[in-house]
């Protein structure tokens, strides 16, 4: 008995110092309670013009718009947005546009920004049938095309470009609707003076059946002069009209008109677009809120995607990033931009780049983009995975009043108490890499800077049926675990949105042999199947052992996975595998540092509370880049 | 009164334990206890439960050692420290149910520890068609049938399965063969097989010593039978000096060492 | 009369007596009752897919039973797994393939030594100290790899001869695609069904666990058969990490989780027996072919399934049943 009793201690003793070991590799000598702290720091409130870690030589982009700042305020903050990137990031930029409004002139002036074969290009796609041949030109060419200000995304204007810097226009026009309403509007009316714009039709389309799907009356009014007759005329004639949105500056310039003759009681108006104007009536009260595009953002971000293409192969998650709506109310309008503010950022994370390197990519990510602009980043850590030590470093942290936070939301019920003091002190605050958004852990933070497993699983789906998948199979090699599940829900649903059929096959995935004999199972049974997303190397490892034993040709089926491996660059490479998709932590750090500095320098608010980061897809376009920074930057 | 003439063992006997005493902490298991056997003798130990029997027995067996006191085979003091020991020196002991393997074959079970190679090329294997063949002939020279030594011997019945284990015994060389409770259930007609097969161990000058509750048996096979009460020999005797209900009483009543 | 009287007698023998019969025989009705109803099932890919599939699970299952054999159980072979796929792969990646080979059956080996040596100084049941292995070995490979995933994309000699394509074979059958590792598979099969049914060693592992008692009485040094099963379970739970490398190219600290289980239900329905003292390896062979064929069978049968759970419970159901009519047959007598 004795004998046992000290194996019985041996054993525990090894078995407490296996787990304590299981973080940190090496031993670290800790003074105090207090946790050890990573310093990142960098000097001065000046942006230092560097060119990017990483490449020597300067980019130049273009770009190439339907309007100018020259003759269309409504371009200024954009242009503005450009050049202040393209100083922080050390880029040259030339923007090109028509004397007056010319789609033909605009595309025209698209074939020659692109024959000078720039090393990336922007461009409003504001008719993308008529851009579609140019711009695919480019995109042949080699050049990474991003657009913004107008276009639907590359899904919609079936152009292969990176993203749409903006808005979905219809989704705008009913989250204005839904506010409306949530204020007591039980009919509304959408004034559009801008003919022809699909924006503006979508704005309206968006609104009236977000009226109309509640059982209240809606419809579009459109007008042509800006004297607002037309618009006294429709309240004449329709009494209980009560709410109004106005797709556009001028648009709001009529109502505006109305409203100082008519003087009407207890109507409700939300602007799209701001300036002085409105801002003064979004104060006076006469508009509840003004949508801001923010076209700053847009500018900013366009250099920005561009950039991180060239540089690390980093692709924007989302065919839409949005860039709005952000509705603006009383209090939030008209703040003032301060570029010049110097900037103290906070971040504070649960794990560190000393002992795990996957948190390096994402440090690399954050200093990068503060250095560009110019701000000053600490970032704070545990010397061990410990959720009680993270919470407390949020709340030094803040008691540090920096100008912005960044952090994890590790655990959205231990954290909540310190993320929120530091809320309620008024500072912003970031998420990144951990989190569910603000409205699923309950805790209102600007954004969360990570990806989620359905959205990717979604947008995975929906480029396999851009590329022609005629029936997808999403193998799952670890059913039901809700990350893996959630993924092949999105696969399935976008599929099956797109009405092609689409199913999940559940695999043993520690035993390689067994997988790779279901998966040929499956093959046998189902011989049409030609896509398939496997979710991890537990599921790519057999599915190339299958595609070899099958002897399958590269393109006589789509594959695509999820995170980079050797075999999965290689795949790549070689065709058998479309796409793989990553979560991109450069850019988990970088944006998280970003949108924390817009908003403090300019006011700007992320358009959603997630701002994702994954699906970042990596194919044959960028995987040779990505293949030399795995590990470093990517 | 009890006419009580024991049988006298000493150090020239086959097998002759002296003042043997094992204490196993502060029990006292077996005190002072002598204990002798010659060949050829069939003996019965008696005594109630907790009386001391298996421990003797495992004492001679290997399993234990005694805290004090000295054994002697053949004349020889000797030192028996495992059970292998106790083989090597050529004392066997049959326990019910743990003399054979049910799952494995008779002749697997036969020559279980000593098994039979042959060698092809370097590698040695087992010799099982001549593992078969003596086993069934030597359990055949015991008196013992057996279909085929190929047969499980879980599908063998207890008493064959005993008399498998004796006939192991035999061949292998024994010169004690001890027996735990050999007969209990048993079958009448088994227990005079196996029985039987204790007579013929006997008859090839093996000493036997059975451990039983079942006086009667004492009576069919024994030569003579030993009692132990706590711990304590109360003596040897020949069968036949005393009535059942007297070696009850011995086995009972009160007595001290 | 007589005639059919003799069938009959002949027929129960064979059941009786061979441990692989009733296995067997269960394989065989599988067999013939998927080919008849499940279209596709008698090809060659599927077949052969069928085969693969079976082994990794059939390495770790050879060792498995004669470890079950002597009484004991190893739930670490899935730990042990990884830890020969990380030895050999990492070896090799680093351009000693031969090394990694060496390493790898070695150190599982000790390992699996280790399991055994714990069992018999403590005298705690074995599916309590390899539950407790498996987490530790785990653990160790967890700290000392941090987490990396080994993978390659070079092919090396060597991979191609322990688990590449058997072209002897596939030039015959088309789409097939019999493996080396089959090979392999069938050289260890043989080796260790001579050692259980044909050696002293083995007469002793039987012995072990059909009645440790009576073997200790015997002289037989049980202590030592056990931690040399132990040693086998390790080996080659190693030898089934060296093959999931040379096919997969991958190897993770993961690799093999479940590995255990999947094992004990091979030997199992391959007929031996969960309390030990019974068993052969051909029967854990056929028990690991019985399994990959349901799951190929469920599959290519094509039932609109919710996820893998569906499939597995087919699975888990034969394995009680074939489990059930093994110990039927064994107690005909």
């Amino acid at each position: 008995m004795k004998k046992l009793n000290i194996v019985l201690v041996l054993l525990a003793l090894v078995c407490v110092l296996l787990s304590a070991c299981q973080a940190t590799p090496a031993a670290s000598t800790e003074p105090a309670a207090e946790a050890n702290a990573e310093q990142s720091a960098e000097n001065g409130a000046e942006p230092i013009p560097a060119a990017a870690e990483g490449s020597n030589q300067t980019f130049k982009f273009v770009f190439v718009q339907h309007s100018l700042c020259t003759w269309d305020p409504s371009m200024c903050a954009l242009e503005d947005g450009i050049k202040t990137a393209a100083k922080q990031m050390g880029v040259e930029i030339e923007i090109l546009g028509p004397e007056k409004y010319d789609i033909d002139q605009t595309a025209a002036l698209i074939d020659q920004a692109a024959a000078a074969k720039p090393d990336g290009l922007g461009l409003t796609v504001t008719d993308p049938a008529k851009f579609k041949n140019s711009i695919k030109k480019a995109i042949d060419a080699g050049i990474p095309v991003i657009a913004y200000a107008a276009g639907s995304g590359p899904l919609v204007d079936d152009i292969a470009y990176l993203t749409y810097l903006g808005m979905d226009e219809s989704q705008a026009g009913a989250q204005a609707a839904a506010k409306l309403i949530e204020a007591g509007a039980k009919k509304g009316v959408c004034v559009n003076d801008q003919v022809g714009s699909t924006a503006a039709i979508a704005r309206c389309a968006g609104f009236v059946k977000t009226f109309t799907d509640k059982n209240f009356k809606a419809e579009a009014l459109e007008v042509k002069s800006q004297d607002g007759k037309e618009i006294a005329d429709y309240f004449a004639a329709n009494a209980d009209a009560d709410a109004v949105v106005t797709v556009g500056l001028s648009s709001a310039k009529a109502f505006y008109a109305f409203v100082d003759s008519a003087k009407p009681a207890g109507v409700k108006h939300i602007a799209f677009d701001v300036d002085s104007d409105v801002e003064s009536r979004v104060k006076d009260g006469v508009t509840l809120f003004a949508i801001d595009q923010q076209p700053f953002m847009q500018g900013y971000n366009a250099v920005m995607y561009l950039l991180l293409d060239k540089n690390y192969g980093i692709k924007p998650a989302l065919p839409i990033t949005a860039t709005g709506p952000v509705f603006l109310d009383a209090k939030s309008v008209g703040v003032a931009a301060q570029p010049d503010k110097p900037v103290t950022l906070i971040m504070v994370q649960h794990a560190m780049c000393a002992y795990d390197p996957y948190w390096c990519v994402v440090q690399k990510g954050m200093e990068e983009a503060a250095q560009q602009m110019g701000v000053k980043l600490t970032i704070l850590g545990p010397d061990k995975f410990d959720l009680e030590k993270t919470a407390a470093l949020i709340d030094q942290a803040g008691a540090a009043k920096p100008d912005g936070i960044g952090l994890v939301v590790t655990d959205n019920v231990l954290f909540k108490t310190p993320i929120m003091k530091v809320i309620d002190a008024g500072i912003p605050v970031a998420t990144y890499d951990t989190g569910l958004g603000p409205e699923q852990d309950g805790i209102p933070y600007m954004t969360f800077w990570g990806s989620e497993d359905y959205v990717q699983g979604y947008y995975g789906g929906l480029r396999m049926v851009s590329e022609g998948v005629s029936r997808g199979v999403c193998i799952n090699h670890q059913v039901g675990h809700s990350g893996l599940d959630a993924r092949c829900k999105g696969f399935t649903d976008a599929l099956t949105e797109k009405g092609i059929p689409a199913e999940v096959l559940g695999v043993k995935g520690e035993d390689a042999a067994q997988v790779q004999t279901t998966i040929s199972d499956y093959y046998t049974a189902n011989s049409d199947v030609d896509g398939y997303l496997t979710l991890g190397p537990s599921g790519s490892e057999p599915f190339y052992a299958f595609v070899e034993a099958t002897g399958l040709e590269p393109g006589s089926f789509i594959h695509a996975s999820f995170d980079i491996s050797a075999s999965g660059v290689k795949a790549i490479k070689e065709g058998n595998t479309s796409f793989v998709m990553d979560a991109q932590p450069y850019l988990i750090g970088y944006g998280t540092v970003e949108s924390l500095v817009l908003k403090i320098r300019y006011n700007i608010t992320p358009a959603t509370g997630i701002s994702a980061t994954g699906p970042g897809f990596v194919d044959k376009s960028n995987v040779e880049i990505v293949e030399k920074l795995a590990g470093t930057y990517r | 009164m009890m006419a009580e003439k024991k049988i006298e063992h000493g150090r020239n006997s086959l097998v002759w334990m002296e003042n043997i005493t094992k204490k196993f902490g502060t029990i006292t298991a077996l005190q002072d206890i002598n204990f002798g056997i010659e060949k050829g003798e069939v003996r019965a130990l008696l005594g109630d439960n907790g009386a001391g029997k298996s421990t003797l027995i495992k004492i001679l067996m290997g399993v234990h050692t005694p805290s004090s006191g000295q054994i002697y085979f053949e004349g020889k003091p000797v030192q028996i420290n495992s059970p292998k020991e106790a083989r090597e020196i050529g004392i066997e002991a049959v326990y019910q149910d743990l003399a054979l393997v049910n799952l494995m074959s008779i002749s697997r079970n036969f020559f279980l520890g000593r098994e039979m190679e042959k060698k092809i090329g370097p590698i040695p294997f087992l010799d099982l068609r001549n593992m078969e063949e003596i086993c069934r002939n030597s359990l055949h020279d015991i008196g013992i049938e057996i279909r085929s030594a190929s047969e499980r011997v879980g599908s063998l019945s207890g008493g064959e399965r005993q008399s498998i284990a004796i006939g192991r015994g035999v061949y292998f060389g024994a010169k004690v063969l001890i027996l735990d409770e050999p007969t209990s259930a048993l079958s009448v007609a088994e227990t005079r097989k196996v029985l039987s097969y204790i007579e013929n161990a006997r008859s090839r000058n093996l000493a036997v010593i059975f451990i039983t509750h079942n006086v009667h048996h004492v009576y069919m096979v024994a030569d003579s039978y030993t009692v132990i009460r706590q711990g304590c020999c109360v003596g040897t005797y020949f069968k036949g000096e005393l009535s059942e209900d007297d070696i009850a009483d011995l086995i009972t009543g009160d007595r001290e060492c | 009369m007589r005639a059919s009287g003799s069938w009959k007698t002949k027929f129960r023998h064979i059941f009786s007596e061979s441990t692989v019969a009733g296995p067997l025989a269960v394989l065989f009705g599988i067999f013939v009752l998927l080919s008849i109803f499940v279209p596709k099932f008698f090809s060659f890919r599927s077949i052969t897919g069928i085969i693969n599939a079976s082994t990794l699970t059939g390495a770790i299952a050879i060792g498995m039973t004669m470890l079950m054999i002597s009484g004991e159980f190893d739930l670490s072979v899935g730990a042990l797994m990884a830890v020969g796929g990380y030895l050999f792969g990492g070896l090799a990646m680093a351009g000693q393939p031969l090394l990694g080979l060496l390493l790898a059956l070695v150190v599982t080996a000790l390992l699996g030594v280790i399991n055994g040596v714990i069992l018999v100084s403590t005298g705690i049941p074995s599916f309590i100290v390899t539950l407790g292995t498996k987490y530790l070995y785990r653990g160790l490979l967890w700290v000392i790899t941090a987490g990396t995933m080994l993978q390659t994309v070079d092919r090396l000699p060597i991979y191609n001869i322990l688990n590449g394509r058997l072209e002897f074979l596939n030039q015959f059958f088309k789409q097939a695609n019999f493996r080396n590792s089959l090979i392999w598979l069938m050289v260890l099969v043989i080796l260790f069904q001579i050692i259980l049914s044909r050696t002293r060693f083995g007469n002793h592992v039987f012995a072990v666990g059909g009645n440790a008692g009576a073997a200790l009485g015997q002289g037989v040094n049980v202590r030592k058969v056990k931690i040399l099963c132990f040693a086998i379970s390790g080996l080659m739970a190693g030898i089934s990490g060296i093959l999931l490398f040379s096919q997969y190219y991958t190897v993770r600290v993961a690799s093999g989780d479940g590995m255990d289980l999947y094992a004990i239900a091979a030997a199992v329905v391959g007929g031996t027996l969960i309390t030990g003292g019974a068993g052969s390896i051909w029967g854990a062979l056929i028990g690991a072919l019985i399994i990959s064929m349901l799951r190929s069978g469920v599959v290519l049968m094509n039932i609109s399934f919710i996820p893998a759970d569906n499939f597995e419970a087919i699975v888990g159901v034969t394995i009680i049943l074939a489990a059930i009519f093994n110990n039927y047959l064994r107690n005909r007598n």
